[in-house]
């Protein structure tokens, strides 16, 4: 081989080797850490038909604090966040708030389950759901539909509440 | 996976057309035999760079090879390394030690005896023992409050498999500088998918089932008559 192509071959090497050099010293995080439960209100349409029911002033309170989370009017859809700090939690739904209607109790118990997402976003927890209970002031039943809450997005909804 | 397999591809096909130019000369004597063998010891300059550089991260790397009869080269690579990470919400460190064995093939025919350039192509088989310590993470919720925790050390094993091509130019006599560029592929994914070392010496991101790498070394070698 000629020198100055090895040279050259060389100087394009010490190029590549810089470019590596480049490296962060940590990649950015580029997937959601919070895993949120998927929760859907439905009402019978007929005896055995059921569709989606949109609530007109949806609230979700946590109850143990006076953190909420407000919906847009019309919503049968949630995402629920689940503590990690303990296997339980409960939330008040206040299907619409703005008529001062009555308040529901629901308490979410599971089992917590650490997960490794990468070094860049480091730790997560999934959960599987055990049980819900509910107060029936306007719920009529609560269904789990679907236990493993993780970051799968295209798995079903968790839970149904049935209005 | 891909973009990192077509570029390997792309600077493979770079590196032998480079060497193309030079065989179609009319001096290019097929079958030119060394008369001598050699024995080449070597360490990666661009490891201490990058220890400067990058600083969680540290490795250092060495190499030798010997040549083999019909232009191979078997290569034997070892060193060691480690991470240090330190993030608000995760820290932990890591060490670890490989060595790898292979051969690399010269795509170049000899132009006379003693000319012990080389431009050539290559694989190894990686072998690395890696110990991370302790773990200690955070999580954060702002809606319940964060978590902390501790995940306990573990040993693990990688193996991966390299395809690796590059040159070696002779700058003075037995002393050689040049650049290997690596595709790395993690064979036992297993165990590196819960919290995996953020770095391993001699293979790279331990989160990663494939690596692009690459090396520049200082090379020496010693020579003696070869049998007739």
């Amino acid at each position: 081989m000629i020198k100055k192509d090895a040279l050259f071959l060389a100087c394009l090497g010490a190029m590549f080797f810089f470019l590596t050099a480049c490296e962060q010293d940590r990649d950015p995080c580029l997937q959601p850490t919070s895993v949120p439960m998927r929760v859907i209100a439905k009402r019978p349409l007929t005896d055995s038909t059921f569709v989606d029911s949109l609530l007109p002033d949806p609230v979700w309170l946590r109850i143990d604090t006076a953190l909420g989370l407000v919906y847009p009017s019309n919503t049968s859809s949630f995402s629920l966040l689940l503590s990690p700090l303990t296997d339980s939690c409960s939330y008040a739904l206040m299907p619409d708030s703005s008529a001062a209607s009555s308040i529901d109790t629901l308490t979410f118990y599971y089992n917590r389950n650490l997960h490794f997402l990468s070094n860049a976003c480091g730790f997560t927890y999934f959960f599987s759901l055990q049980r819900i209970r509910t107060t029936t002031n306007n719920i009529d039943s609560v269904r789990i539909i679907n236990s493993d809450v993780n970051l799968n997005a295209s798995a079903p909804e968790h839970v149904q509440i049935f209005f | 996976m891909y973009r990192s397999f077509f570029s390997i591809l792309f600077l493979f096909v770079c590196t032998v057309a480079s060497a193309q130019v030079d065989t179609t000369k009319p001096h290019s004597i097929s079958a030119i035999k060394p008369l001598q063998r050699q024995l080449r010891f070597g360490i990666d300059l661009s490891r201490p760079v990058m220890n400067i550089l990058v600083n969680n991260r540290h490795s250092y790397e060495f190499i030798v090879d010997y040549n083999l009869p019909k232009d191979l080269y078997l290569v034997l690579e070892g060193g060691f390394g480690g991470s240090d990470i330190d993030y608000p919400d995760l820290k932990y460190t890591s060490t670890n030690a490989f060595i790898k064995l292979g051969v690399d093939r010269s795509m170049l025919q000899r132009m006379f005896p003693e000319d012990w350039d080389l431009l050539f192509v290559g694989a190894r088989y990686g072998l690395g023992f890696v110990n991370r310590k302790e773990a200690t993470f955070t999580t954060n919720d702002q809606f319940w409050g964060s978590t902390t925790g501790i995940v306990p050390g573990d040993n693990m094993t990688a193996h991966w498999a390299e395809l690796t091509a590059g040159i070696r130019v002779e700058l003075f006599k037995g002393l050689f500088t040049g650049y290997t560029i690596r595709g790395k592929f993690l064979i036992n994914q297993g165990p590196f998918r819960e919290l995996p070392p953020a770095y391993i010496s001699g293979y790279g991101k331990g989160e990663k089932n494939t690596v692009f790498d690459f090396n520049f070394y200082l090379q020496y070698a010693i020579r003696w008559p070869s049998k007739p």
